[in-house]
């Protein structure tokens, strides 16, 4: 989406000092996988595309306040969706129900076969959350934190302010978790937890 | 083939214009004092920490600006809030118990929840107002229902942000909360469904949990109810049940047997009644939210 090859974290301080086109290519590299974390919170596209603006707008609000650990700002920007996601959840319910009355915005219509398969992500999205919503929020978070969406054991760790076996604990008990409150006979839990080894980390 | 759905893209143009909404409000907005600052040397933890205590103090104002004026009476229809020196939480009654094991019930329940993070050994750690390692429940987190039945014992608990359904006594974990977590919200109808869930019975545990053998397995629905409602009934697969209505709360819960496998994708249904027999309308969808 950008060709500037500048790093995030350089790209992280122009934005503190006012550079609103360094922030612009934050947005352009970081916002599909926000925009991917946040549908596999809410499972809905729609309200994922209403947490990536608020997310961004608080990433722009709280900049002055984070200083990069590490090259990439998304683990800090997954961890803000996050709480976007958990915080917003009154208002985003909201706006899900006034989804079903009013009609998608016309003016960019999307192909017949994409609108079907964002339909049919949201209706499998849906059936895996139902699964995962046995778990503790913490234990959830976790999950889509580093599980589905890639973050390392570190990074997450770094991001949620616990420390990385606290991290590691919370994946292991949800896998543990899933596997009991749905028998083994169930093949979510297979399918919800076993989808990725962040940083080729054993789990 | 995993069952999340592959990655996707910003709808074809929406990428370039929530770009550019975004960069024109940031014209408009400073950093979170409304001043432009030049970066303090903080940790990215401490950024992330803040991130979210921002986000819990705008939750704990809005709820309080939904409430105002004073309350005397256990009302979780208006959610559990903090105190203020225009409100007084009462603490709900649960016939049975004692002040104290109610309060034992909510503080395990909510420590099983996990709000507030684990230690190094991987255990809840207790912190927050109450103890409970939920500090963004507030202060006036409490247990509003409980029902007994062939599954075993569960409560229903709402904090000032979150709801819990709670299993109480289990084979393996004394207090065992699961589902829920939403911030509760103030009922504009007659009632609304906080959690909405299922058990496989216990005979299809892993063999690591015996003790689950012979359990059965179960659909509950759980959540608030206003004062003109009487009666809640939850279906599935057919069979009704009546929910239990305690405190302005409900929990149905529907039994199967222990072989029974549930499914993460058949729904409850639940209606509510007044004590004329008229059926009232929810608050919202009646499926858990989204």
């Amino acid at each position: 989406v950008t060709s500037d090859d500048r790093t995030d974290r350089s790209l992280w301080e122009g934005a503190n000092h006012g550079d609103r086109s360094a922030f612009g290519t934050i947005f352009d590299r970081h916002a599909r996988a926000v925009y991917n974390h946040c549908f596999r919170l809410t499972a809905s596209w729609t309200l994922a595309e209403d947490a990536v603006s608020a997310t961004f707008l608080t990433a722009w609000r709280k900049r002055a306040d984070v200083e990069l650990r590490h090259e990439s700002v998304l683990p800090w920007l997954l961890a803000v969706a996050t709480n976007v996601v958990r915080g917003e959840r009154r208002t985003l319910r909201r706006r899900a129900a006034l989804d079903q009355q009013v009609p998608a915005p016309a003016a960019v219509p999307d192909h017949a076969d994409d609108v079907a398969g964002r339909l049919d992500d949201q209706r499998r999205m849906r059936a895996v959350l139902r699964a995962v919503e046995r778990l503790p929020r913490a234990q959830r978070e976790a999950l889509a934190l580093c599980v589905w969406s890639g973050v390392s054991y570190a990074d997450a760790a770094a991001v949620l302010g616990i420390a990385e076996v606290s991290v590691r604990a919370r994946v292991s008990k949800a896998r543990t978790k899933l596997a009991r409150v749905l028998g083994p006979g169930e093949a979510e839990p297979e399918h919800v937890v076993a989808l990725a080894h962040p940083g080729g980390d054993d789990q | 083939m995993s069952p999340l759905p592959a990655e996707r893209d910003l709808p074809a143009g929406r990428h370039a214009g929530m770009r550019d909404r975004l960069l024109a409000k940031t014209s408009t907005i400073g950093s979170a004092d409304g001043t432009e600052r030049r970066p303090r040397r903080l940790a990215l933890v401490a950024a992330a920490a803040t991130a979210a205590g921002m986000l819990g103090v705008a939750v704990i104002v809005s709820v309080t600006m939904n409430n105002v004026g004073p309350s005397d009476t256990v009302d979780p229809a208006a959610p559990p809030r903090q105190a203020t020196s225009t409100t007084t939480f009462v603490r709900p009654v649960v016939e049975g118990l004692t002040p104290a094991q109610s309060d034992e019930i909510t503080r395990g329940c909510a420590q099983s929840f996990g709000g507030s993070g684990y230690g190094q050994d991987g255990m809840p750690e207790p912190s927050g107002p109450t103890g409970t390692g939920m500090p963004e429940a507030g202060p006036n987190i409490a247990l509003y229902n409980l029902i007994e039945d062939e599954a075993g014992k569960l409560a229903l608990i709402y904090g000032e942000g979150v709801s819990l359904l709670c299993t109480i006594d289990g084979p393996a974990m004394k207090y065992n909360a699961g589902g829920g977590g939403a911030r509760p919200h103030e009922l504009t109808g007659a009632f609304d469904v906080d959690d909405e869930s299922g058990s496989s019975g216990g005979d299809l545990s892993d063999d690591k949990y015996p003790g689950y053998r012979g359990l059965p397995g179960y659909r509950v629905a759980a959540g608030r109810v206003s004062a003109d409602v009487t009666r809640v009934t939850v279906t599935a697969d057919g069979r009704t049940v009546e929910a239990v209505l305690r405190n302005g709360t409900f929990i149905g819960r529907l039994i199967y047997p222990s072989s029974w496998e549930a499914s993460a994708t058949d729904r409850i249904t639940v209606h509510a009644y007044d004590a004329d027999g008229r059926e009232l309308p929810a608050d919202g969808p009646t499926s858990r939210w989204p």
